[in-house]
């Protein structure tokens, strides 16, 4: 067993990941201190590099050899959640992933994007917009990357009023809001154009 | 293009390997519910259930043979239909049709709506007896079949079991050629491309189509499988208990009012179409604010106008203790949400 300081080093200086992940993972790290050993970590690194290099059947295979049997770790989940859904297209147990990151890291916009897309695909637009709505409380803070995922969720949103509920009016609005926070969302702009041009028609 | 032939399911492009496997699976659950002239109009299904039914289904197939890797037993299994007495399991197993058809096949691990059922009405009690016990999984097990569930893309499992119809077939037909059209490029087997091809099944099920009086193919197919598995159900003898509301009660304040309101006054079929167009209007209204006293009241004025019946609408608005003005307007958005007219046979009980 490594000492808890040397594991800790490694740990963060082999796994390249964004701050907030960084802090999450160490919170994990002492949480599950007793359950975890040398393997949780190492296994760990290799998943996350085969994943960043979309070898994706790979990472998985990891995932189920030496992962599956630790306390669940909520960005691991998030990831093999991704794997299941975006490469497998086994929407079911994607779902099933997302669920239990949900729980670990309920702060992770990608997590409720995700679950958001994974209910549209099963036709479930009322959850899904739930989850849309639940990523405006995740995505708290002006950094780009949130500033974009918090546009693509009005978006989306607008989607479902304009397309399952015929609510027009609300997708409008919900478009508008998207590019207040990001003006150049061409895709916002074209749907927004469209809509109210329908709308002026009505009149 | 024609969803008989055998030839054109090898030709046609599936994203998702699985959904050729589902495409058989709905052509079979298809072919039992076809009525044909040869057997008076009647469906496999209904001709199993007579004398000498069997006979004329395997003469049949012997002319016109099932399609390889399927034996005439088999079709003949497909054509039994089961006691609808407890859950329709079987919805598992079945195809979905053409809404389900580039999903995988669902798992009971995955099935969200049972699971919370289960732990909400049946883990949570204690049982002085195993009948006791085994009654109660029973009524939620009724109760399931007649959820709208995602994992059975917002049908419900009794719609799954009931299997698909002249309409979804036609609509089948028509999405896939549109499918063919659209990825004629890009033919992959990926996650991508099957992600890209669901998206657009689902935008595609929801446009109102002017050929069918502007319903949307969702609209359709969901309707069509009720009725079949109306059918299908009168033909078993299938009567849907009363007490399966005292656990839907706990679900919904306005199925908790209609049924504690018109029970007195209603047969237990109207009081069942009546939360069937709660239930139809709540899944597409999720945003209207919640009064469910005024909801309730509109709903059994909608539903009594659907089936053509003279009703007071100040004895009703005073019953639930709301303004006749407030059901008027509330009336006008149902009416315009589900599309409803007069004598609407989804919701007119008279009508099955």
């Amino acid at each position: 067993m490594l000492l808890e300081t040397d594991w800790k080093k490694l740990f963060l200086k082999e796994i390249q990941l964004p701050e907030y992940v960084q802090n999450y993972s160490l919170k994990f790290l002492s949480r599950h201190e007793q359950t975890l050993d040398l393997t949780w970590s190492q296994s760990f690194i290799v998943f996350v590099g085969l994943f960043h290099k979309n070898r994706l059947d790979d990472a998985l295979q990891v995932y189920h050899q030496f992962l599956k049997r630790y306390p669940p770790h909520g960005w691991l989940m998030m990831l093999v959640g991704h794997i299941y859904c975006y490469h497998l297209a086994d929407y079911f147990r994607a779902r099933e992933f997302y669920r239990i990151a949900e729980k670990e890291i309920p702060q992770f916009p990608k997590v409720q994007m995700d679950l958001g897309l994974i209910q549209m695909v099963l036709g479930n637009w009322k959850s899904a917009l739930q989850h849309y709505q639940n990523v405006e409380s995740c995505a708290a803070n002006d950094s780009a990357n949130e500033t974009v995922i918090r546009a693509q969720a009005l978006f989306n949103q607008a989607i479902i009023f304009s397309s399952y509920c015929n609510n027009g009016n609300r997708a409008i609005e919900l478009l508008q809001s998207a590019l207040d926070i990001r003006p150049d969302y061409a895709l916002a702009q074209e749907m927004l154009q469209k809509l109210q041009q329908q709308f002026s028609v009505g009149d | 293009m024609r969803l008989n032939s055998e030839n054109l399911v090898h030709t046609l492009w599936f994203p998702p390997k699985v959904a050729k496997e589902k495409f058989w699976l709905f052509l079979d659950e298809y072919f039992v519910n076809i009525p044909r002239r040869e057997w008076g109009n009647r469906a496999a299904y209904e001709l199993l259930r007579e004398p000498g039914g069997e006979e004329l289904i395997c003469q049949y197939l012997q002319t016109y043979p099932p399609r390889p890797g399927k034996t005439i037993d088999e079709v003949l299994d497909d054509a039994r239909l089961e006691c609808p007495n407890s859950r329709y399991l079987s919805a598992y197993q079945k195809s979905g049709g053409l809404l389900n058809l580039l999903l995988p096949f669902p798992e009971e691990q995955y099935d969200e709506v049972w699971n919370d059922l289960y732990r909400k009405y049946f883990q949570s009690k204690t049982y002085t007896s195993e009948t006791e016990r085994q009654q109660r999984l029973r009524e939620i097990g009724l109760l399931w079949n007649d959820i709208p569930n995602d994992l059975f893309s917002m049908l419900t499992p009794a719609q799954v079991w009931a299997g698909a119809g002249i309409l979804e077939a036609e609509l089948t037909a028509s999405f896939l050629q549109s499918l063919q059209e659209k990825f004629k490029d890009r033919k992959q087997q990926n996650g991508e491309v099957t992600l890209e091809a669901i998206l657009f099944l689902r935008g595609w099920q929801n446009v109102p189509l002017p050929s069918y009086g502007s319903r949307s193919a969702f609209e359709i197919i969901r309707s069509e499988r009720t009725q079949l598995q109306q059918h299908k159900e009168k033909l078993l003898g299938f009567q849907r208990p009363v007490i399966l509301f005292h656990i839907t009660e706990e679900v919904d304040k306005v199925i908790e009012m209609l049924v504690n309101e018109m029970k007195s006054y209603y047969p237990s079929r109207q009081i069942e179409k009546a939360v069937q167009l709660w239930v139809d209007y709540r899944e597409k209204n999720y945003f209207d604010e919640f009064s469910p006293e005024l909801w309730a009241a509109t709903i059994e004025y909608t539903i009594n106008r659907v089936q053509n019946k003279q009703v007071d609408l100040g004895k009703i608005a005073a019953k639930y203790h709301v303004g006749v003005a407030e059901i008027s307007t509330k009336f006008q958005t149902v009416r315009n949400t589900l599309k409803l007219h007069a004598a609407d046979n989804r919701y007119d009980f008279m009508s099955i």
